[in-house]
């Protein structure tokens, strides 16, 4: 259906979601490594730019207080 | 929506070339944006919570400290009629041996029936109990000629009477040590004495005695011919004759220390701040459930610089033996701590701290000045009045903020929306008049948010105007609803109004003003339940309609809106708005955007409580 010089509207509209979802969606490991300690501002544009790399990375990284303390108490 | 109206207009006006109707779009974006709603619901909230108090017998005379009211986490309170029953009775008037004398008593009710200050709790307490012969009649004999009144720097005042003998006597009532500090004898079964330090030493140990059984005690003290020139003043009370003392009991009331306990429930500290001494005090606290231990006298507290009495205030819940001014000081310094303070007090001596503080309360028995003082007046002098008070005031400001909230944070979304279809679509996603429309109608629907309930979790905790989470709230939220609406915007052109028209926007034999007509009533109906819907979404943390419902009030207004918008582009009104009802096919792809809506709506809540700990 989209044809002709609609085209300039769906690549708008569909553009325009797709990046209002990915805003959206980034939040999720954004807040996961700040839960971890992590700074959320960097951790969301990181999330905006590689959300697949972000949402893998949020997992796999250590909360840094948590490291801390474990280093305290084997001290 | 000065950098949002601009962007409107030229965009529209470049890419339609109609630049009136641009302007009006503009135009009508902005009324869209516009909150006009927020001084109606403020008021109208604040003016429930009002009456909502007045029937928990708390009188508002200040609308907006229902905000603070509910705001606040430490509450300071005088001693007395608060914690205490406020009913102070007579229970000894001793010798300085510590032995009943009448003769004390009999003096103790010539100042307090010659003063014609304002009469305090104790002056009540020695008239009652003075109330039969022979006291009533001393009046007969003696006659007043002067007076000299009460001070909070004294803690003392004097009347000067004379009998029918022309003895003229200085009679002088106050608190201990000031009364020891101006006496220069005692008086002991008709003998009058120098006061030793050994008769000093006794003195402290009975009054002490007394204090610890939580006894108000005071001293009376007298003076013959005090003055020959007949002029009396503050330096007449000196070389007294220390005659004996005062005790009195003030119970605490039976429901103090569970009042304490609610209002620790819901996050508010009781502090106390007294003029009375530290021992009654002690004994007063202890009983209500109040850690007295480390207790704070009005002395300490001249000794302290504001960074030294500031760490203090925060790990010091009772203050005794303290100055109106010093009252006011630890008000200020608890406030300078970020805390929202409320101060509750009846005496005069409470007036400039409740200025001070977030919230003065008082009760109707009060003296004036600290009714005049107060923004709230209690009708009964109870704890537990306040609680339900905290309550309300919670009540009406998560209301108040969750109405500023949902509509900044639907109108930031908005923006996008407009700008997104501003730049792409080849016609207004909606009409100027239909958007004043839809702004009417969700208007209306929030008419009813004064009657929401809030959720017991959000109510526990002391809130705060903060208003960086508005803006924290309206970036995470608002593009929410965006989405939905992007998303309508790629049905209708792509699919409804294409199946409708026979065609895409543009193709030969394609009506482009009913393709328009029905785009805009698409987005209308759409809109108008995104924006209904997140009334109930933002609400509450919990999931709407679950775990937390609205109010009736609300439930009606808002399904009452969805109903009367959805029509509308099926009635003649509406295609005098120039709107064409939707086919049936519409609506399943409605209701599936809906509840994406709700479950996109539902992730972001939750990641937005995680990252900043609650919701409103």
């Amino acid at each position: 259906m989209i044809i002709g010089s609609n085209l300039y509207v769906a690549i708008g509209l569909f553009g325009t979601i797709s990046l209002m979802l990915l805003g959206l969606f980034a939040t999720y490991p954004a807040v996961k490594a700040y839960e971890k300690n992590r700074n959320f501002v960097k951790w969301y544009f990181f999330s905006f730019l590689l959300l697949p790399v972000a949402l893998i990375a949020s997992f796999i990284i250590k909360g840094k207080r948590k490291t801390l303390k474990r280093k305290k108490n084997s001290n | 929506m000065m950098f949002m109206l601009p962007v409107v207009f030229f965009v529209n006006g470049f890419t339609k070339g109609d630049w009136l109707e641009a302007f009006m779009f503009a135009l009508s974006v902005a009324v869209g944006l516009t909150p006009e709603m927020l001084p109606m619901i403020v008021t109208t909230n604040l003016a429930k919570g009002a009456v909502a108090l007045a029937k928990k017998k708390t009188v508002v005379k200040n609308l907006n400290s229902i905000q603070n009211f509910g705001a606040m986490d430490i509450l300071c309170t005088d001693k007395m009629g608060t914690l205490t029953q406020d009913k102070v009775v007579l229970e000894y008037h001793l010798d300085i041996h510590g032995n009943e004398d009448e003769r004390v008593l009999r003096h103790a009710f010539l100042n307090s029936f010659y003063q014609t200050g304002l009469k305090n709790l104790m002056d009540i307490a020695i008239l009652a109990h003075a109330d039969h012969e022979p006291y009533t009649s001393l009046q007969q004999r003696y006659m007043k000629v002067d007076e000299i009144p009460f001070d909070f720097n004294r803690r003392r005042m004097s009347v000067v009477i004379r009998d029918d003998m022309d003895k003229t006597q200085l009679i002088t009532k106050g608190a201990v040590e000031e009364m020891l500090a101006i006496s220069s004898h005692a008086e002991y079964k008709g003998n009058v004495e120098p006061i030793t330090d050994a008769i000093r030493h006794k003195i402290f140990k009975t009054v002490k005695k007394l204090n610890k059984s939580g006894m108000r005690v005071i001293a009376v003290a007298q003076k013959n011919h005090p003055s020959i020139e007949n002029v009396f003043s503050v330096k007449d009370e000196t070389d007294m004759v220390l005659m004996g003392y005062l005790a009195f009991l003030d119970p605490p009331k039976k429901t103090t220390r569970a009042a304490i306990k609610a209002l620790k429930k819901y996050g508010v500290t009781v502090k106390v701040l007294t003029g009375d001494n530290d021992a009654v005090t002690r004994c007063i606290c202890r009983q209500v459930g109040l850690k007295a231990e480390n207790l704070l006298l009005g002395s300490d507290i001249d000794q302290m610089d504001d960074a030294l009495l500031g760490k203090e205030v925060e790990s010091t819940s009772v203050f005794a033996k303290l100055s109106p001014q010093q009252k006011t000081r630890i008000v200020s310094i608890l406030r300078e701590n970020s805390h929202v303070v409320g101060f509750m007090g009846d005496g005069i001596n409470d007036a400039a701290a409740m200025r001070e503080a977030d919230v003065g309360i008082s009760v109707d028995t009060a003296v004036d000045i600290a009714k005049e003082s107060a923004d709230i007046i209690l009708l009964k002098k109870d704890l537990m009045v306040l609680k339900d008070g905290i309550i309300e005031g919670r009540r009406t400001f998560g209301n108040i903020i969750k109405y500023i909230k949902m509509t900044a944070s639907s109108n930031f979304g908005n923006m996008f929306s407009v700008v997104a279809a501003s730049a792409f679509l080849p016609f207004l996603p909606m009409l100027p008049v239909q958007i004043i429309l839809l702004n009417l109608i969700y208007d209306i629907s929030c008419i009813s948010i004064p009657w929401d309930n809030m959720d017991a979790d959000y109510i526990k905790k002391p809130r705060t105007w903060n208003a960086s989470s508005i803006g924290k709230f309206m970036i995470w939220i608002g593009p929410t609803s965006s989405v939905f609406d992007v998303m309508t915007f790629i049905i209708m052109f792509f699919i409804i109004c294409p199946a409708v028209t026979g065609g895409a926007y543009g193709a030969p034999g394609v009506d482009n003003v009913l393709f328009a007509s029905l785009f805009n009533a698409g987005w209308f109906v759409e809109s108008l339940w995104s924006q209904t819907l997140v009334i109930h979404m933002i609400r509450t943390p919990k999931i709407p309609f679950i775990q937390s419902r609205a109010s009736l009030p609300v439930l009606l207004t808002t399904t009452l809106a969805i109903i009367v918008g959805t029509i509308i582009p099926y009635t003649l009104f509406g295609a005098s708005m120039r709107m064409t009802g939707m086919p049936l096919s519409y609506f399943p792809w409605l209701i599936g955007m809906i509840l994406c809506y709700m479950i996109l709506a539902t992730f972001l809540k939750t990641m937005y409580r995680k990252r900043y700990g609650e919701l409103l």
